[in-house]
């Protein structure tokens, strides 16, 4: 039984990891607002988008409820969906199918 | 034996969450020190499997093993999991079409580059 | 007649993955499962499946899950570890972009492959040529320009195992 910690230790340890979480998301937005073209603030936007997938389902075991989680994999969904239709942009300068 | 192979479970995730935690940051270090956008394309795969997919498996995995959680804790590592595998799927579609995009629409070449096959090939009019 | 045998052939694979998704077995899941299932299968089966047979074979699911937990365990971390001792030393970088030959022939393993490079850190799959099989590929820290060369460093191993799974 004593094994694994208690519950809180458990969130309190998520919450430690969630701040390196938190540090790089920063680093990720200053390559957003500095990005010299288009391509590069697209990639920061995606990676910004997994790493808040992450902190959703971390924030979702902190606050003991499965209803929070859902919205993490729309959230993956939506940043390929994303580079998809910027890539036919490059491709043709216009957005279509 | 039941409360070995959980704590086997939670450790493990433990580990993964810790590591990709610090591999998400090496990660955004790299976006920032890198000069080219296919450099960068390179620290965002480490912050995209290191630093999303791996915490997102741990995340799951110590979601299982949690008390007093009751049922609610396998929806959790449900979403965790699958959320998982979805990234692991349409992650590297969308940074190839980024390139790709990227490449043949001249947005932004490899400059510092030792060799170019794909810019020789497409003027030589071997490809396409 | 080709199409009605991988319908029905897609049908168990569909229904036990909405069972495991739902996360019951209830009567009522599995009756809508199944309902479910052949419509997606009518509809889907032969723009997914050419050929149901490989889909029953033992030996290529144990290949994809070997390669599974290969891939996500030792050859991530090896290219990890290069692309962070880069991160710290950007003076070593080497990039440019090489052209590797492939040899597969279904769109699943070409895809596999694809997807394998670009999930390792240190290559990322530019282009493609399908007429010519060859794959151009943004390479991080160039060993080897020759195109045999390349491919023996890159994708060697994606393509045993992507030939012994979808093949």
């Amino acid at each position: 039984m004593s094994l694994i910690p208690p519950p809180d230790t458990t969130i309190f340890l998520i919450s430690i990891a969630i701040s390196f979480f938190i540090t790089a998301s920063i680093l990720y937005f200053i390559r957003l607002v500095k990005g010299p073209t288009l391509p590069d603030i697209v990639l920061a936007i995606d990676v910004l988008s997994y790493d808040l997938a992450v902190f959703i389902v971390a924030f979702s075991i902190a606050c003991r409820s499965p209803l929070l989680a859902v919205g993490a994999l729309p959230l993956v969904l939506w940043a390929y969906l994303l580079d998809m239709y910027v890539a036919k942009y490059f491709m043709r300068g216009e957005l279509g199918d | 034996m039941y409360e070995l192979l959980e704590a086997i479970i939670y450790y493990i995730g433990m580990i993964l969450i810790f590591v990709g935690g610090v591999l998400d940051l090496l990660a955004s270090i790299g976006m920032n020190r890198f000069k080219n956008f296919y450099l960068r394309l390179h620290a965002a795969t480490v912050g995209t499997i290191g630093g999303a997919f791996y915490p997102l498996v741990g995340l799951g995995l110590v979601a299982l093993t949690l008390h007093g959680y009751g049922v609610m804790k396998y929806y959790i590592a449900g979403i965790s999991f699958t959320t998982a595998f979805f990234l692991l799927i349409t992650a590297p579609v969308g940074s190839h079409a980024l390139a790709q995009g990227a490449h043949r629409g001249r947005i932004v070449l490899p400059e510092p580059a030792v060799v170019n096959r794909l810019l020789e090939d497409e003027e030589k009019g071997v490809k396409r | 007649m080709n199409r009605a045998v991988i319908a029905l052939s897609l049908i168990i694979p569909l229904t036990l993955l909405y069972l495991l998704y739902t996360g019951s077995i209830s009567l009522f899941e599995l009756l809508l499962g199944i309902i479910a299932s052949i419509i997606i299968a009518a509809l889907f089966g032969d723009i997914l499946v050419s050929s149901p047979g490989k889909l029953y074979s033992p030996v290529r699911w144990f290949w994809l899950l070997f390669y599974g937990l290969y891939y996500l365990t030792l050859i991530e971390a090896k290219a990890h570890w290069l692309v962070i001792k880069l991160i710290f030393n950007p003076s070593k970088i080497r990039a440019g972009i090489v052209r590797i030959p492939y040899s597969v022939k279904t769109d699943y393993a070409i895809t596999t492959i694809a997807n394998s490079i670009t999930n390792t850190p240190g290559t990322v799959t530019v282009d493609i040529d399908e007429e010519r099989k060859k794959l151009y590929i943004h390479w991080i820290q160039i060993v080897d320009e020759s195109e045999e060369g390349a491919h023996k460093h890159i994708s060697e191993v994606f393509e045993k195992y992507a030939s012994r799974i979808f093949d």
